[in-house]
């Protein structure tokens, strides 16, 4: 038990990561976790709040750009995920996106940002899609 | 005073090896109060299109990829596909033969070709497995479970 609290003592970020999954993250999941808490801040504060000048921060719009770029290499889960060259397809088809919206923050380049997740994860990792759903902005 | 030192470190080791190692994922105020049998879950599904459950059952195989899913056995010929909600927690993958109690909107699902197929690629199932699976599944399914006890 003392061991246990010394050890989640060391790094909340540590302890809270293995209370998710005990298993233990890859980098890269870690990182779409962090890109899911970014995109979910900018839904928040682009168009659901109901401040006069909805506009993102600097601090998040820097976390999310060495976030999404950092997609091409982070270590996966899976060693082998960008092999066959269709992740890092996906991973291009993402990051323009991103760049579009952050050039135009409109409701529609937004929305074509998180289809873009999902059309990737269809390919990858099903079980999260369900999640990402959620990030559509919906009138 | 050296038999109340030995009486009370008899007393803490008894205590320590006696704990549960029940563990708790998601919901961490998860309790196993209320649990019914796989078998009443069965009976409570035959009755309705979903019930919000707490079931005991024990798991027979978990996503080895990630822990992110888990079939559970409802009785010796039934089993339910349990999956965590938002993707929020996982179970360990090395918890396969635990009791579980799990917590959430138990249904009667039909799972897609393409759920089937990533459940099998998740469990290292072998590829002529994957290739067979040609047709939708209709199963149990828990597909947002909210807090997992495994003990």
């Amino acid at each position: 038990m003392l061991l246990t609290f010394f050890g989640c003592s060391n790094s909340k970020n540590e302890c809270k990561n293995e209370q998710i999954n005990p298993n233990g993250e890859s980098e890269l999941a870690l990182l779409m976790r962090d890109i899911h808490q970014n995109t979910l801040e900018i839904k928040n504060n682009l168009f659901l709040n109901d401040s006069i000048d909805n506009d993102l921060s600097s601090n998040l719009i820097d976390e999310f750009k060495y976030n999404y770029q950092a997609i091409k290499t982070a270590n996966p889960t899976e060693s082998n995920l960008r092999a066959d060259g269709i992740y890092n397809g996906y991973a291009d088809l993402y990051i323009n996106s991103v760049d579009k919206f952050l050039n135009d923050k409109s409701q529609k380049n937004y929305n074509s940002m998180v289809t873009n997740c999902i059309q990737c994860h269809q390919q990858f990792c099903l079980g999260a899609i369900s999640k990402i759903n959620k990030l559509y902005y919906k009138k | 005073m050296k038999n109340i030192f030995y009486t009370l470190f008899v007393m803490i080791f008894v205590a320590c090896s006696t704990e549960s190692p029940t563990k708790k994922f998601g919901d961490q105020n998860i309790t196993e109060e209320g649990k019914v049998t796989g078998q009443d879950l069965l009976t409570q599904l035959s009755e309705n299109d979903s019930v919000q459950v707490k079931v005991e059952a024990v798991i027979n195989s978990i996503c080895q990829k990630k822990g992110c899913w888990m079939y559970v056995d409802l009785d010796e010929e039934t089993e339910m596909l349990v999956r965590f909600k938002d993707y929020g927690f996982f179970v360990p993958m090395d918890a396969s033969g635990s009791t579980a109690i799990v917590e959430g909107m138990a249904k009667v699902d039909t799972l897609s070709i393409a759920w089937l197929k990533h459940l099998k690629e998740d469990a290292n199932a072998p590829q002529e497995e994957i290739d067979a699976i040609t047709e939708p599944q209709i199963m149990y399914s828990m597909a947002e479970a909210t807090g997992v006890i495994i003990k």
